[in-house]
């Protein structure tokens, strides 16, 4: 993530908890939505469950008004019965608009088909109980005075008085079974009269008789017709219609079962639509603060962070602390950017402090060079002094001696001045040797500078050699004592280190008396250098001039005849070769030992500290 | 067998089919149930016979009103024996003269003596024997006359059918019983039919059954018993125990497949329709018998002349045999079974009315399985379902009296 930059992670943290609001006021649209889609239905349902009530009201009205009108038979309750059916057909369509629900519309049209079965037999039953109405009111009594009229014509006949008695009684049975059927429906009545009409028919003799008889007859044909029609009525209206009322009731029960089955899924939905919005509110809010506290958190620790460390870091930098590296830079966003530019100024620092050290280094050397300097100015000063003091003497000489040998000669004593001649001689020769020793010294450094790996034993020998005959004359021996090493020096300037020492040997080192001997000796170095001594047996050196051994024209004891440039040149060869010369001796008679320390030969040599095979 | 304006009988008639003068519009309108009134019957007696048949099915209560107070709306009428006494003393109907039967001989002793067998139970109420003649003083009775108040041809055993994945399957004549229709564990599974002729029966029988009450004559019940029994069917009804009432065979159907009723009133087609739907309706055999009908047609009082001659002619195909093996498939009985037995295959005459079990797998009219190979027929043979009749529909003395108490019934 530290690839990602800050901007981006603000903007993605922002992005994610917008998103999350977002979602959140999603959720309430929605769920909006579907509270709204809800409280519709539930509006709907309402309606719906009303009106299938009303229809179970106006079901139960139908019958009671078609159940009155069946006891009555008034015709304002045939009417009424006819346009509450009218009413129901209506409440269908409107159903129907209602709800588009397959199983609501199924139980619809069963229940219309039920009005209508209801409706074709209402329009029967009304129409028989008309028939029965106008048999009953009109026909019924018009045959009742007939009868009457017949019967009362008839009761003065003589010889028929038996017959008129019985026709007379059959007439009232069978007309008081015609009112008592009217009143209370039993077919038994019927039977009666049919039986009765049929005696009579078989009884009646004149044609007074017969008329009676059929007018009976009529009656009871009328009577026949009123219980069909009774029994029809009764039957539509008690048996038809009212199964039919029945099964719409239960199929209007049904209806509101239906309705009222979905009001439990609708509750059951709006309350857990509501614990769906609270929870998922709550849910939505927790994420949004527990994503802005995260967000917050980790752009905070992914900023902040990195760039405490940094300020840290630079002012550490700035105290001038050194720092190994700042954190961060291998960020790729703004702090890594920083981070870059502190390790920038890190690397500045650790330049600036590097060219600090070396110009600290530079300074001890132009402090150490001065010092050389001025130390060079003084052995310059002093080997100019000395150069002229030393020049001096001899010229001093020779002139004094050619003024007096030409003093000599102007007295004619030129003999004498002759005579002086060889003074003024070795006064040259002198001088010219001390000339040839300071070219000399000048020399080293300057020429026979490279240097080889030297077997000091072999030079030792071919020096003794060289020398011998000088060392014989001095009553010197040379013993070289042990193995010596192989060193590493220009092997001519060795060789003059090595005749100068012995030289110096045979002039400053004897016994006051005697042969001696000088000995040439390998010393073991702590340092692992090559170690090489000249001892010999003189009167020594004394501590406080050890120094001053090496000086030009620095001798210990005025006579003799040496320069005074000899060990002088032995320093500075050993110096320029990377060794060192030193000289031990107490002073005291016991001689003195010139310590020789050398690079060892054959062995590689470090050069700024990588590692050359030498030779 | 058509010639010019003349009809002749069926080739399996008579030997002296009589010749028939058809009237100009030759047409016979036949009124009744759908219980006959199909349209493969309508078609093949057009085809046999050669003149028009308008079929009028309708709801049993509906078309006995029609038929009981407009006999010009029809020229036959079709139902079951309970109509022939409301209809005969409407005068709605008239008299069919015997002599023109042309299988009156084969016409079985279950019409004429009440029983199939010697022993037999002949059955509480209207049955059709009792019905069946006219007699001189214009009642309806057994003593034989030449005139019969219907052509006796169809004709079951009926009782109630029950689903028996809901109630569990019962024991033919065992356990199988009229009682369930009153049985508590049923309630609001129960349906009845809503005719009191038909109804009350079962209603009684079934009082009887979980021993409510006992009734004197259950086929001629008194207004006291039928007092009782309508106070129990309020009751009953108020506690939520019936469905509804049904008033034609699809109605009993959707009634059991889809109301949730468990046990009704039904009619054998009804319970043929819902096995062939799926659901397993078993037409029980009640230990306590069967309510047996008998189909009657009758003559319209209003059609004569050359109608009549239709009318005969189209009562004489129903009895010539085809029609009762096509009705036997449907489970119904025929007066003249043995005329019918030649148009039916061995297997189908065992099963149907031998009580046996089926040889191969049993076609209904419509061509479909009804009856797979191996079932026996529940109740057993003809002869031993007629040998368990607890009583005949019937209108009963107190008809006008029952009507108000259903009424009653049907309001509470």
């Amino acid at each position: 993530m530290s690839g990602t930059s800050i901007a981006r992670r603000i903007y993605f943290g922002f992005a994610l908890v917008v998103a999350l609001a977002i979602g959140l006021a999603v959720v309430g649209v929605l769920a909006a939505g579907q509270a709204s889609d809800n409280a519709r239905r539930f509006r709907e349902l309402n309606e719906r469950t009303i009106a299938m009530l009303e229809l179970g009201t106006e079901v139960a009205e139908l019958q009671r008004s078609v159940q009155l009108f069946a006891s009555t038979g008034h015709e304002s309750l045939a009417t009424d019965a006819e346009q509450r059916i009218k009413k129901l057909r209506k409440r269908f369509d409107g159903a129907d608009a209602l709800d588009t629900n397959a199983d609501t519309q199924s139980l619809v049209q069963r229940m219309r088909t039920s009005l209508s079965n209801y409706e074709g037999s209402l329009q029967t039953a009304v129409d028989e109980r008309r028939i029965r109405f106008e048999l009953v009111h009109t026909q019924v009594p018009k045959l009742d005075a007939e009868i009457e009229t017949h019967i009362a014509k008839e009761e003065t006949n003589v010889g028929a008085e038996n017959r008129w008695a019985q026709i007379r009684t059959d007439s009232r049975l069978i007309r008081s079974n015609l009112y008592e059927y009217l009143y209370e429906p039993d077919y038994a009545l019927l039977a009666q009269s049919k039986q009765i009409t049929g005696r009579l028919s078989t009884l009646a003799e004149t044609d007074e008789e017969r008329a009676v008889v059929a007018l009976l007859e009529d009656y009871t044909r009328t009577f026949t017709r009123i219980v069909q029609a009774t029994r029809g009525y009764l039957y539509l209206v008690g048996v038809v219609m009212a199964g039919e009322a029945w099964e719409f009731n239960h199929l209007s029960g049904r209806l509101r079962t239906v309705a009222l089955a979905d009001v439990p899924e609708i509750v059951d939905g709006m309350e857990q639509l509501a614990d769906s919005v609270r929870r998922y509110t709550f849910l939505g809010a927790a994420l949004a603060v527990l994503a802005a506290l995260v967000l917050s958190g980790w752009i905070t620790r992914s900023i902040s962070s990195p760039l405490g460390k940094l300020s840290r870091t630079l002012a550490r930098l700035a105290k001038g602390e050194r720092v190994a590296n700042v954190p961060g830079v291998e960020r790729s966003d703004e702090v890594g950017v920083m981070a870059s530019a502190a390790d920038a100024f890190r690397r500045a620092n650790e330049r600036t402090e590097s060219l600090l050290t070396e110009s600290r280094a530079l300074a001890l050397e132009v402090q150490a060079s001065r010092r050389d300097l001025e130390r060079s100015n003084e052995e310059l000063e002093q080997f100019v002094y000395t150069v002229s003091h030393d020049l001096k003497t001899p010229l001093v000489t020779s002139l004094g001696f050619i003024g007096m040998m030409r003093e000599m000669a102007a007295v004619g004593q030129q003999d004498l001045a002759l005579s002086k001649l060889d003074v003024l001689e070795r006064s040259n020769k002198r001088m010219t040797r001390l000339i040839a020793e300071l070219l000399d010294l000048s020399r080293v450094g300057r020429l026979d500078t490279e240097r080889q790996d030297v077997d000091a034993a072999a030079l030792v020998d071919s020096v003794i050699e060289d020398l011998s005959a000088r060392l014989t004359d001095a009553g010197c021996a040379v013993v070289v004592d042990g193995e010596l090493p192989s060193v590493r020096i220009n092997e001519v300037r060795f060789r003059q280190v090595l005749e100068n020492l012995l030289t110096n040997a045979v002039k400053y080192g004897r016994p006051e008396a005697g042969v001696f001997e000088v000995r040439v000796v390998a010393r073991e170095a702590p340092s692992g250098r090559a170690v090489i001594c000249v001892v010999d047996q003189g009167p020594g050196i004394p501590p406080a001039h050890h120094e001053r051994v090496f000086g030009l024209f620095n001798r210990l004891s005025a006579g003799g005849e040496g320069t005074g440039i000899g060990l002088a040149i032995v320093r500075r060869v050993m110096e320029t070769s990377g060794g060192s010369i030193m000289v031990e001796s107490s002073g005291d008679g016991k001689g003195c030992t010139f310590v020789l320390e050398f690079e060892r030969g054959g062995q590689a040599e470090r050069i700024d500290g990588v590692v050359e095979q030498s030779g | 067998m058509i010639s010019g304006s003349a009809l002749s009988a069926p080739s399996t008639a008579a030997p002296q089919a009589p010749t028939l003068y058809l009237p100009k519009d030759r047409r016979l309108r036949v009124l009744g149930t759908h219980v006959t009134l199909q349209e493969p019957l309508r078609q093949r007696a057009e085809s046999d016979l050669g003149f028009a048949i308008e079929f009028a099915p309708g709801g049993s209560a509906s078309v006995l009103h029609q038929a009981s107070t407009r006999p010009e709306s029809f020229d036959l009428y079709e139902q079951w024996s309970n109509s022939i006494k409301v209809l005969w003393q409407a005068g709605a109907i008239t008299g069919i003269d015997k002599t023109r039967i042309r299988d009156w001989d084969q016409v079985n002793a279950l019409t004429q003596t009440g029983r199939l067998t010697p022993g037999a139970s002949i059955g509480r109420g209207d049955a059709p024997h009792r019905l069946l003649h006219v007699q001189p003083d214009g009642t309806l009775d057994s003593p034989t006359s030449d005139t019969i108040s219907f052509l006796p041809y169809v004709h079951n055993a009926d009782s109630f059918g029950y689903d028996a994945d809901v109630v569990g399957e019962g024991k033919p004549y065992a356990t199988e019983s009229w009682g369930w229709l009153f049985d508590e564990r049923y309630r609001g599974q129960v349906a009845l039919i809503n005719a009191p002729t038909i109804g009350l029966f079962d209603a009684a029988l079934a009082a009887e059954a979980s021993g409510v009450m006992r009734f004197g004559d259950i086929g001629a019940m008194t207004r006291g018993e039928l007092d009782q029994l309508t106070t129990h069917l309020i009751a009953l009804k108020r506690r939520g125990q019936f469905r509804g009432v049904w008033s034609s065979v699809p109605q009993s159907v959707d009634y059991m497949r889809t109301d949730g009723v468990a046990v009704e009133s039904m009619f054998s087609p009804g319970a043929s329709m819902l096995r062939g739907m799926g659901t397993r309706c078993i037409y029980a055999a009640p230990r306590e018998g069967y309510r047996a009908w008998h189909g009657v047609m009758c003559l319209s009082a209003a059609t004569k002349g050359p109608t009549a001659e239709l009318a005969y002619a189209f009562m004489n195909w129903w009895l010539s045999g085809w029609p009762g093996a096509f009705i036997a498939r449907q489970g119904y009985y025929i007066s003249t079974p043995e005329r019918s037995r030649e148009h039916l295959s061995a297997a189908e005459w065992d099963y149907w009315y031998g009580g046996k079990p089926a040889a191969t797998d049993l076609q209904n009219t419509s061509g479909e399985v009804a009856v797979s190979a191996g079932e026996t027929r529940r109740g057993g043979s003809y002869e031993e379902r007629f040998a368990h009749i607890a009583v005949w529909n019937t209108v009963m003395p107190t008809y006008e009296y029952s009507l108000i108490k259903w009424n009653e019934f049907l309001l509470a």
